[in-house]
């Protein structure tokens, strides 16, 4: 632990920046709000940048925390919980990127808002969310970071339904902000037990050091389960509940029918919220509680579970969409659960790596979206595009090379960062005793980049490629986005390029070119005679190899040439026709969820309260009243106003009196 | 002579209190009409004089004069305090008041100033023929000033009434001490309790000084005089008549029944307080709830008051007739404190709504219906607040005073209750009335909220033309719901002088 004095920086530019864009944005220039909301996280990234050379100066293998304790914040009995931050090479990791791409974002938003009616407040809510975004990374203790846990959802739902006189979006905004409820629900139980075991292992604290030293002790300890029978370990029930907090805010299989509805809002909250960093906490927060996670395989294995199943869940669904930034949603949805199955074969640092890679090529994705959407006046219907590459080269050749990462191109950042998780799938079912299972999570995980491909390579050229389906009109409007958007998404598209040579696969590198690995430091279980496997490890890169061009091929050739054959497929066999269907629609997991979640609750309310508030509740209120009522007019007509009643009054209280103390007496 | 004098020293602040009156008086003979605006200022000056001399005894122990008559000690002093305050607010509040009503002559401050007086020396009686004397000087002014607007019929009817039924009150008030003198051959209420006397004769004198006093206090079934006297005296009298006089009957009470019945005597007084207080709190607030006049629904809320002050009484006389449980006698000074900063707070904001109805609504009469009260945020937004403010604070809203008036009182039941429990006692009568005491309380809380809901919620009826009130008023009200804040927020340094008040009763 280093006490440093620098880190408060990093979350306090941006509430700088919210302060003066939200109150007093009104009075600004358009250029001024423009320039405070990206001049704020670009200084955070420069502190970040600074730390981050501190911790070079030590050597980066170099296992070091920066510490920084603002202010007591509660103190309640034995427990004191901190304002306080904390920056470990995770940490920094989180950080660069968040401020690093945020500030991307902030700039391209200045052009993307140009034309909007109120720039102050969308920067001040930008603003605000880095703020809580970096309070959620930076915090050193849970309690705080749920504090930033709940910033960002605010923030999420404040951007969702931004532009708010369209009732659709500020419906999309309450769904995603009930829906986190519901994984907010369970994040907090999992605090609460945290904090419950803290406090009787006598380390009343909530920093994650402690944690993660305290409650992996307590894996032996099992609670009986009532109603159902049989007993859950109480690290499993903490990982459990934990994890639904992440299911929620990271769009997992059963939470994640948020995020598709939520692409209403502005493209760069998309590229910023719900692609790069909000999303990604739930897998921050798993790789920050890591050792705890590893002190339960059975949790780490439903974890491992539902982000496999959701990758390729959401990526069928991805492939029949012809809104593009829905297309793009599942496609978050579905590289999210790669993050979780990293997470659940315990390779935290390859989980890591992939958030960060993800960060680069799907904020590009979405810009670049974004950038046709402001040619375009808003169109979102791939039908209606194509073409596209004559007026929008930047943006064009930007997006595909985001594609190639995203599909997994060899050496491209996608390529390095989803094949590291899938072999450590792989090596996982080949060492441990339940191999089946990861076996089965690796041909899951391959065939979900299969359909990765091909959605990335339809959406490609749909768009770009072909001949113009737009009319005439729309085409004369057609031009290149300003500078201000395609900068960022030159850098952006660099990133996606290169980033993966941070971390080579160990047959590749032999372990040297993989400094990001070595950095990140998270005590995973050491790979047991990698070297034996190195024959497994090639194939398994072959193999990644092969499906990504394959599918990419097959879908540039389906929809550049057989169009007519594949939508002949798709409704005139059988089988087909259903599988077209059930993705086109979605699984009708909205329609289900509204059939028996939301309705049984909507009716369950009614009959709440018109019987128990209504009848019982306001029925005792108004019967007190009544009797009150009747209480008081008795006693008010006694008050006559004729003096002998009051004297009579008086003298039977005297004899009353007397009575009682005579009797007392003489007992 | 000199001899006298300087015995009299310590009496200075009633001394000061009695001059005044008397200049008061000659000043409102021998002055103009023109002139009759000063006069509230030779009583709000000999306040000033008096307080004083009132601080410059405070803390000094307990003073004897004239052969153990009078012994001024701290609860004496703090009692003389509040009653000051009282006097001072009611000077302030009454600057232009009474001109528009036609009573600004010398009298009024005069009688005002004995009135105050005469309560300071019962305060401080330490013989029973004094306390009755004192007594008597603050009755003959209150019945004066109760009538004090003579063209007002409805204030005729309220003196002649509160006069009689004081009298009567009286009445048995003498012959308990009568009593008390035939079975103990004293009048020294600190040497009764150490007498030997005829017992039954001796309880039936308490039973008659319970009756007199709680008539002062205005406790059921004594209470009957309260409402038609309140509703009927000028809106200031009224707001000194509710503070001072019960202050003032508060002090003589809890002096007897203290000092001269204390220990296990209390086994036979806390039950008849204890069903005077359910009495009192349930027929105030049931009663007060469907007053349509503030001033008559404000006198059943001070009827409502005097039952929570007197859950302290009773928490004190079950802790005292268990002497042998230990703890149990750390517990009283606190809860006689809880019972002091109750008066305290009770004080201001009475004083405060009264000094509101005291503001015209029509050409004379007071600011009293359900409908003056309509719309008045609109006409008069900062004494709207302030009214809403004393209010609330009497419902025992935090964060006002009145809030932690009735924390610490009902905090006193409950300690003494958990007392018995712990020691095995299984009886509840401490803990029931504290829970009867905040069931009626929250009944208080439709007829206080129903005044905030006119002011707020209705539009201004047309027919009021408003007169402008004058500084005092101004500064009473400001002032008034200033200190109800600061003792909400800050209770403990008054919580603390309270204690110190106590002690002289209750160590």
């Amino acid at each position: 632990m280093i006490e440093n004095n620098t880190i408060f920086l990093i979350p306090l530019m941006p509430l700088v920046g919210f302060l003066i864009n939200g109150l007093l944005g009104k009075g600004l220039r358009r250029s001024t709000i423009g320039m405070v909301a990206c001049a704020m996280p670009v200084i955070s990234f420069a502190v970040a940048l600074s730390l981050f050379i501190k911790f070079s100066q030590f050597g980066l293998e170099c296992d070091l925390t920066f510490r920084q304790i603002m202010i007591p914040w509660i103190g309640v009995g034995s427990i004191g919980v901190p304002f306080g931050f904390a920056v470990d090479h995770l940490t920094i990791a989180m950080t660069l990127m968040i401020t690093g791409v945020g500030s991307l974002i902030h700039i391209y938003a200045t052009g993307y808002m140009s034309h909007d009616r109120s720039p102050e407040r969308f920067f001040a809510y930008m603003n605000l969310f880095m703020f809580s975004m970096l309070v959620l990374v930076l915090a050193d203790n849970i309690l705080l970071m749920f504090v930033g846990w709940e910033g960002v959802g605010l923030c999420s739902y404040l951007l969702i339904g931004y532009w708010y006189e369209d009732i659709l979006n500020a419906k999309a905004g309450k769904k995603a902000f009930v829906t986190n409820r519901v994984g907010d629900f369970g994040f907090l139980l999992g605090i609460l037990l945290i904090f419950a075991l803290m406090t009787g292992n006598g380390t009343p604290s909530l920093s994650f050091a402690k944690i993660n030293e305290v409650i992996p002790k307590f894996a032996p300890v099992t609670y009986e389960v009532p109603v159902i029978g049989g007993s859950i370990g109480a690290v499993t029930l903490i990982c459990l509940l934990l994890f639904v907090g992440a299911a929620g805010k990271s769009a997992q299989i059963p939470l994640y029918v948020w995020l598709p509805d939520a692409m209403a809002r502005p493209t760069p909250v998309s590229a910023l919220i719900h692609a790069a960093t909000m999303v990604t906490s739930g897998v921050y927060m798993i790789a920050r509680l890591a050792p705890v996670f590893m002190a339960s395989p059975a949790a780490l294995s439903v974890v491992a579970t539902i982000g496999a199943v959701t990758a390729l869940f959401a990526a069928t669904i991805a492939v029949t969409q012809n809104d593009i930034k829905k297309v793009l949603a599942y496609s978050t949805i579905s590289q999210l659960g790669y993050m979780f199955l990293a997470m659940g074969v315990a390779a935290f640092g390859a989980g890591i790596f992939h958030l960060i890679t993800h960060a680069f090529f799907k904020a590009c994705l979405f810009l670049c979206a974004g950038s046709v959407m402001h040619a375009m006046a808003g169109e979102l219907d791939m039908q209606k595009m194509g073409g596209l590459r004559k007026w929008m080269p930047i943006t064009f050749w930007t997006m595909l090379v985001s594609t190639m990462a995203i599909s997994g191109w060899p050496l491209f950042a996608g390529f390095f960062s989803k094949d590291e998780i899938l072999w450590k799938t792989l090596e996982k079912g080949m060492t441990s005793q339940q191999g089946t299972l990861f076996y089965v999570l690796y041909g899951i995980g391959l065939l979900a980049a299969v359909f990765t491909a091909f959605y990335m390579f339809r959406l490609v050229v749909l768009t770009f490629l072909g001949k113009p389906r737009m009319s005439e009109e729309t085409q004369k409007h057609l031009h290149e986005s300003p500078s201000s958007m395609t900068i960022p998404l030159m850098i952006l598209a660099f990133l996606a390029a290169v980033g993966g040579f941070m971390w080579l696969p160990g047959v590749i590198g032999h372990g040297k070119f993989a400094w990001f690995h070595d950095f990140l430091a998270i005590r995973e279980p050491a790979a047991h005679g990698a070297h034996d496997m190195a024959g497994a490890e090639w194939t398994s890169l072959a193999l990644s190899v092969a499906l990504a061009l394959g599918a990419s091929g097959l879908s540039y050739l389906v929809y550049t040439r057989g169009r007519s054959a594949v939508e002949k497929l798709a409704k005139t066999v059988y089988l087909t026709r259903a599988m077209y269907r059930f993705s086109l629609n979605k699984y009708w997991v909205d329609e289900i969820y509204e059939a028996f979640v939301i309705k049984p609750i909507y009716y369950g309310s009614i009959a709440l309260w018109l019987f128990v508030d209504v009848v019982i509740i306001d029925g005792l209120v108004n019967l007190a009243g009544i009797l009150v009522k009747w209480g008081s007019t008795i006693f008010r007509n006694l008050q006559t106003g004729f003096i002998g009643s009051y004297a009579v009054t008086v003298l039977v209280g005297v004899l009353v009196v007397l009575w009682y103390l005579i009797l007392q007496v003489l007992k | 002579m000199e001899h006298l004098i300087a015995e009299m020293k310590p009496l200075s602040p009633v001394l000061i209190v009695f001059t005044g009156a008397l200049a008061a008086l000659l000043a409102g003979v021998f002055s103009k009409k023109e002139n009759s605006y000063a006069l509230p200022y030779i009583g709000i000056t000999t306040v000033a004089f008096a307080f004083v001399a009132l601080l410059n005894y405070w803390g000094r122990g307990m003073i004897w004069l004239l052969q153990g008559a009078i012994r001024i000690d701290s609860f004496g002093l703090y009692i003389s305090a509040i009653i000051l305050i009282a006097c001072l607010i009611t000077f302030l509040a009454s600057i232009g008041y009474a001109k528009r009503l036609g009573f600004e002559h010398g009298e009024y401050i005069s009688l005002l100033l004995f009135a105050s007086g005469g309560m300071m020396l019962l305060a401080m009686s330490a013989d029973l023929v004094t306390l009755f004397l004192s007594l008597e000087i603050m009755s003959i002014s209150i019945y004066a000033l109760a009538g004090m607007a003579r063209h007002r019929q409805k204030c005729n009817e309220a003196a002649l009434k509160y006069f009689i039924l004081g009298a009567f009150s009286t009445a048995f008030l003498l012959f308990g001490i009568a009593l008390i003198y035939g079975a103990t051959a004293s009048t020294k209420i600190h040497a009764i309790a150490q007498v030997q006397g005829l017992k039954p004769l001796l309880v039936a004198g308490l039973g008659m000084l319970i009756v007199g006093f709680g008539f002062k206090v205005g406790a059921a079934p004594f209470h009957v005089w309260v409402p038609d006297a309140y509703e009927g005296a000028p809106a200031t009298v009224t707001g000194f008549m509710a503070v001072a006089v019960k202050a003032a009957g508060f002090a003589a009470l809890l002096r007897v029944i203290l000092i001269a019945f204390p220990g296990t005597w209390a086994e036979y007084w806390w039950p008849v307080f204890w069903a005077v207080a359910l009495l009192t709190m349930f027929l105030g607030n049931i009663i007060a709830v469907f007053q349509k006049n503030v001033k008559r629904m404000l006198a059943y809320s001070g009827i409502a008051h005097t039952g929570y002050i007197l859950i302290g009484l009773v928490s004190l006389g079950i802790a005292g007739s268990e002497p042998y449980i230990p703890g149990m006698k750390a517990l009283m000074n606190p809860i006689a404190g809880g019972m002091l900063f109750y008066l305290l707070a009770y004080t201001f904001m009475t004083l405060g709504a009264f000094a509101v109805i005291s503001l015209a609504a029509r050409d004379e009469d007071d600011l009293e219906t359900l409908d003056d009260f309509s719309g008045l945020s609109q006409r008069k937004p900062v004494v709207a607040l302030a009214m809403a403010v004393f209010l609330i604070s009497m419902a025992g809203v935090p964060p006002f005073g009145g809030f932690i008036a009735k924390f610490y009182v009902f905090k006193g039941a409950i300690d003494v209750q958990g007392m018995l429990l712990a020691s095995g006692v299984k009886e509840y009568h401490a803990l029931a009335l504290a829970i009867l005491g905040i069931i009626t309380s929250m009944f208080s809380v439709y007829y206080y909220l129903r005044v905030v809901w006119f002011m707020y919620f209705r539009e201004p009826l047309e027919d009021r033309p408003s007169v402008a009130p004058s500084w005092g008023l101004h500064f009473v009200i400001f002032a008034s719901s200033v200190a109800i804040v600061v003792l909400g927020i800050l209770p403990s340094g008054f919580f603390s002088v309270a204690s110190r008040g106590a002690e002289a009763l209750v160590r």
